[in-house]
């Protein structure tokens, strides 16, 4: 009897609540796209009445919400920017922003339940994600004093889909090598000569590495996708390409991946590379020879005082190559037309030089090292004077800059968080053979690029 | 009005005026978004829920077939096996001996209840430094002492006990207190009667302790087992299921899978039910069992 | 009295292996948290380097200035007080008289209705976080206290802890009351409810700490600024690439203490409940 209560009590629960859960939300959805049009409306109607009055008044005052995830020092930089914009603009816009340490979740109930900020800055393939959600922006170009022409069409690609532009680029993430000079000294190296090839940067891993000081000379995480990723498109190309019109897949016999994993396992069965998840901090601590990491690299190795030098990731047989990821801000299906234009208003002053000449995207590569994604920018005698940026924009402007699958293959998340990593554990802890690992790699990603 | 009262005043009915309360927020903020959640596994349906299409069993097929879903039941499965016990009669044996309201207990006591207010964050972090392979602190103690250096964080069939006891330290504090404020409890006169028949303290610990707090045991026992079946944030923080995926708790993949790799509500939510059914069977047995002993 | 002497001796004895024990867990708990504390006074490049230290070489008060400077811990302590203790307040009520039902009342649908408590907690938050966002998003609730607080407030577990607590009570002394002519909620507030201090306490320790350090929900019910909570403002120090540990540190210590507070206070009234349920024997 009392079995019999649980069982019908849980299940009629679960059948009204699966009825008004589902349906609930299908609703919502709708209702919030009735809402965004009616916003919109609104938003238009707004904007048309008091034209005959007078147009040149400053606007009324605009609220605009600006969410991302920039924890950590550079979103302090970020915060005193914005913070800088809202005093200094005329145009009464007001930027309420709001570091998330958990954006994925926060945006995807947002999203859900039909609201949301104006504004994010996120990287270009959550149009992959949240796609229904974002504005096509391709008329910021219109209604701003930006110019399309300055800004580099490859980054430009990015953020696009077809004619619609999703986002306006606002940080270029390049992977690079970085040596310890000292380390290198130490073990009769030639610290301002880092590798160039692999084969080298093998032979001087092995070199670097002091047993009796805890110091490796390599310093390639298992469990750091992004970085592997970077290092394995040297060695063989993109995990997927386009192949006429649809997604190919090329793990399965490709001969340098199988090098690349072949090298690593090497490096690391002779104890020239750690079995380690967290290298940065040892990269910092000064233990490691050569890394390889985006440009926060430098903030904790310029913290801890370390003696090194960047460089170009080394080239392997997939040739010359450019590989980034690019962030940019978008305007959600959240905003109505008023704050659209008010977002519009920011991105500007974010791209627009002030009196002296500089800009805040100026300040920002800078200050946190990202390569310029504008013509203007890298024109800049400051920015040519950076060494740091100077090293990262060495590399050659016409190579192809596709980060581990074609920049419009949007199963990339999934390569990047199942994939490489499944087959990179697989060899680092010895479970499976190259062959073998490189074989399961295939069949994971035939299955993803079958989704799309 | 009186008649009202009277009536309500029943012990057999006013038992639901003592419930309503938690049971119309439990309904709107626990059941209903849990029986939406599991309605949602036979769909195919991104994080947003903008679009839903029915597939029926098909989440659950591609669970069984999930090499990493079934690895992850085996690695909460051997969480849980070393973790509950553990905490469950480890803190028992440790909180009867702080039962007395004197200086040495009560600091102890404070000791042991540090772990529990620190942000799991900070002491997630916390422990990666300090077991650093390379540059952790108790890492280079151990080495100074000789007995070699040991890769806590990166060895595959060691970290799971690593990341155990790290749950542990964290939660042993509170379940010990809790045990503690129970035993406090205890009539003091049973245990003078006891005294006065000649019982030592192991005898008084099996006779009266044991049988007295018997109702908070099945506490800790079931909220502990519900709590280890669904380990996240400590892994999160400290191993993300790595090396190799030997401590990829279930949770923890569901979290990857419903958030960060391609997004799949339908088949988190699906896992969900699957690892929902596991601790709800194991839980209806220890409830029979405490039950007959109430 | 021979016997008994012996049996004290022996338990003297016995202590000492004991002691050990004890004061080996001590130091596996405090050693890792004072390194943290030592590391919060540490400069950065100190924290992280070869070899290791535990003792701070430089004494640095910079990482709270760079916490101080980051956040407005006042704002941010404000609302996750607001959070904590109208969470508290209201699940220490709701909680404790479900609790008392299932353990004093026998009633239809009680194993059912049990069991669907439990079945609650057995579901990861992250699989129900978006149905949960939608119901709090309808009522209207969305970016406000009330929606911080009330879908909170009902935690399985403290039903389960109290219903453990007062289970461990004699029926007797409700027959007693009744007998008396004391109402049902009368016999509740005014008898029982006293003999279970400690278990409230130690409901209402959890309950607080919980929500204080509670960083997702706070994070996705709430969309404006003014209403983040400390949990959230020490997250920022962990960034997505980059982690800065002494500025982590010294804000865990600050987000620490207000609870370590909380704890010794609510210590001494485990002490008096135990004073006040000694007499019923």
């Amino acid at each position: 009897m009392k079995k019999r209560a649980v069982s019908i009590l849980l299940t009629t629960a679960m059948t009204i609540s699966l009825f008004t859960g589902c349906g609930g939300t299908e609703k919502t959805a709708d209702a919030s796209r009735a809402e965004g049009e009616a916003a919109a409306q609104n938003g238009g109607a707004k904007e048309t009445q008091p034209e005959g009055e007078n147009q040149t008044a400053p606007g009324d005052p605009v609220k605009i919400t600006f969410w991302n995830s920039f924890t950590g020092a550079d979103g302090d930089m970020l915060t005193d920017l914005v913070n800088r914009y809202n005093t200094e603009n005329t145009d009464g816009i007001t930027v309420e922003m709001d570091i998330s340490p958990d954006f994925d979740s926060q945006l995807s109930t947002a999203f859900a339940a039909g609201t949301g900020p104006t504004m994010i800055l996120s990287p270009s393939a959550y149009r992959f994600t949240y796609g229904d959600y974002l504005q096509n922006i391709s008329d910021v170009f219109e209604k701003t004093s930006l110019d399309k022409a300055d800004f580099i069409q490859s980054y430009l690609d990015y953020c696009s889909e077809g004619d619609n532009l999703y986002f306006v680029p606002f940080q270029v993430v390049g992977y690079y090598m970085y040596w310890n000079k000292d380390l290198f000294t130490a073990a009769g190296l030639d610290p301002e000569a880092p590798p160039s090839t692999w084969d080298e940067w093998a032979d001087y891993a092995q070199k670097l590495t002091d047993e009796s000081k805890n110091v490796y000379g390599s310093g390639i995480s298992y469990d750091y996708a992004y970085q592997i990723a970077h290092i394995m498109q040297r060695f063989g190309g993109l995990a997927v390409t386009d192949e006429n019109g649809s997604w190919k897949a090329n793990f399965e016999d490709n001969d340098g991946y199988a090098e690349f994993l072949n090298m690593y396992q090497t490096l690391v069965q002779n104890g020239d590379n750690p079995l380690e998840a967290d290298t940065d901090s040892m990269a910092s601590a000064g233990q490691i020879g050569m890394t390889v990491g985006g440009p926060w690299v430098t903030a904790g190795l310029d913290t801890a005082g370390v003696n090194y030098g960047i460089g170009l990731i080394p080239l392997g047989d997939a040739g010359d190559m450019n590989s980034v990821e690019v962030l940019g801000f978008s305007v959600t299906t959240a905003a109505s037309d008023v704050e659209k234009e008010a977002a519009y208003k920011f991105i500007q002053w974010w791209n627009t030089e002030n009196a002296e000449g500089s800009s805040p995207a100026l300040e920002w590569s800078l200050a946190n090292g990202f390569p310029a994604y504008t013509y203007s920018v890298q024109e800049k005698d400051a920015y040519k004077a950076s060494a740091k940026l100077s090293a990262m924009s060495a590399a050659n402007p016409d190579a192809p800059t596709d980060f581990i699958v074609d920049s419009s293959f949007p199963g990339i998340n999934a390569v990047i968080g199942d994939v490489i990593p499944e087959m990179i554990n697989s060899v680092a802890f010895g479970s499976s053979s190259v062959e073998d690992a490189l074989t399961k790699a295939q069949a994971a990603a035939d299955k993803i690029t079958a989704d799309y | 009005m009186k008649a009202i009262i009277k009536y309500w005043n029943k012990p057999s009915r006013c038992a639901y005026l003592f419930l309503a309360p938690s049971v119309i927020l439990l309904m709107l903020f626990s059941v209903l978004p849990l029986a939406a959640a599991f309605g949602l596994s036979l769909f195919e349906v991104p994080i947003t829920m903008n679009t839903v299409s029915f597939v029926g069993l098909e989440n659950f097929t591609e669970a069984f077939h999930d090499e990493r879903f079934l690895n992850s039941l085996k690695v909460t499965a051997l969480f849980t096996l070393m973790e509950v016990p553990l905490q469950v009669f480890g803190a028992l044996v440790v909180a009867s001996f702080l039962t007395k309201n004197n200086f040495r207990n009560k600091l102890l006591r404070a000791v042991y209840f540090l772990p529990v207010i620190c942000s799991a964050t900070a002491v997630g972090i916390m422990w990666k430094m300090i077991l650093h392979s390379n540059i952790g602190f108790i890492t280079a103690v151990l080495q100074t002492i000789g007995l070699g250096r040991i890769n806590f964080l990166n060895t595959p069939g060691l970290t799971i006990f690593v990341v155990s006891f790290i749950s542990l330290w964290r939660s042993f504090g509170i379940s010990a207190i809790i045990y503690v404020t129970a035993i406090q409890q205890v009539s003091a006169s049973l245990y003078e009667a006891a005294e006065m028949d000649g019982a030592g303290k192991v005898r008084q610990f099996f006779h009266i302790t044991a049988p007295s707090i018997r109702p908070t045991f099945w506490y800790i026992l079931m909220t502990r087992f519900a709590g280890a079946l669904q380990i996240f944030d400590i892994i999160y923080i400290t191993t993300n299921g790595g090396p190799n995926y030997t401590t990829e708790s279930t949770v923890t993949y569901i979290y990857s899978r419903a958030f960060s790799s391609a997004s799949s509500m339908g088949y988190a939510s699906a896992m969900s039910v699957i690892l929902f059914v596991i601790i709800m069977a194991v839980t209806v047995l220890m409830y029979r069992k405490m039950n007959k002993e109430d | 009295m021979s016997v008994k002497t012996e049996i004290k001796w022996k338990e003297k004895i016995c202590e000492i292996p004991v002691l050990i024990v004890l004061l080996i867990l001590a130091l596996l708990v405090i050693v890792p948290v004072v390194w943290m504390t030592l590391s919060a006074f540490k400069p950065e490049k100190e924290i992280i380097s070869w070899p290791p230290t535990f003792f701070p070489h430089v004494l640095t008060g910079q990482n709270f200035v760079d916490v101080q400077k980051r956040i407005n811990i006042l704002r941010y302590m404000l609302n996750s007080a607001i959070y904590a203790g109208g969470t508290t307040a209201l699940a220490v009520i709701v909680n404790s008289m479900a609790g008392y039902a299932y353990a004093f009342y026998e009633f239809k649908g009680k194993s059912g209705l049990f069991l669907l408590t439990l079945a609650t907690m057995m579901v990861p938050f992250q699989v129900i976080m978006v149905p949960l966002f939608l119901v709090v998003f309808k009522l209207g609730m969305y970016d406000s206290y009330w929606g911080l607080i009330i879908p909170r407030v009902v935690v399985a577990g403290s039903i389960f802890m109290m219903r453990a607590a007062f289970t461990g009570l004699p029926k007797e002394l409700a027959e007693a009351a009744r007998i008396d002519g004391l109402s049902e909620f009368g016999i509740f507030r005014k008898i029982m409810l006293p003999q279970v201090k400690p278990a409230i306490i130690t409901l209402m320790i959890l309950s607080v700490n919980g929500s204080w350090n509670d960083l997702l929900w706070p994070m996705i019910v709430t969309s404006s600024t003014e209403m983040r909570t400390l949990a959230n403002g020490l997250a920022l120090f962990i960034g997505q690439n980059t982690i800065e540990y002494g500025a982590a540190f010294a804000g865990a210590l600050i987000s620490l203490l207000p609870m370590f507070l909380l704890y010794i206070f609510g210590q001494k009234y485990f002490v008096e409940g135990m004073a006040s349920s000694g007499l019923k024997g």
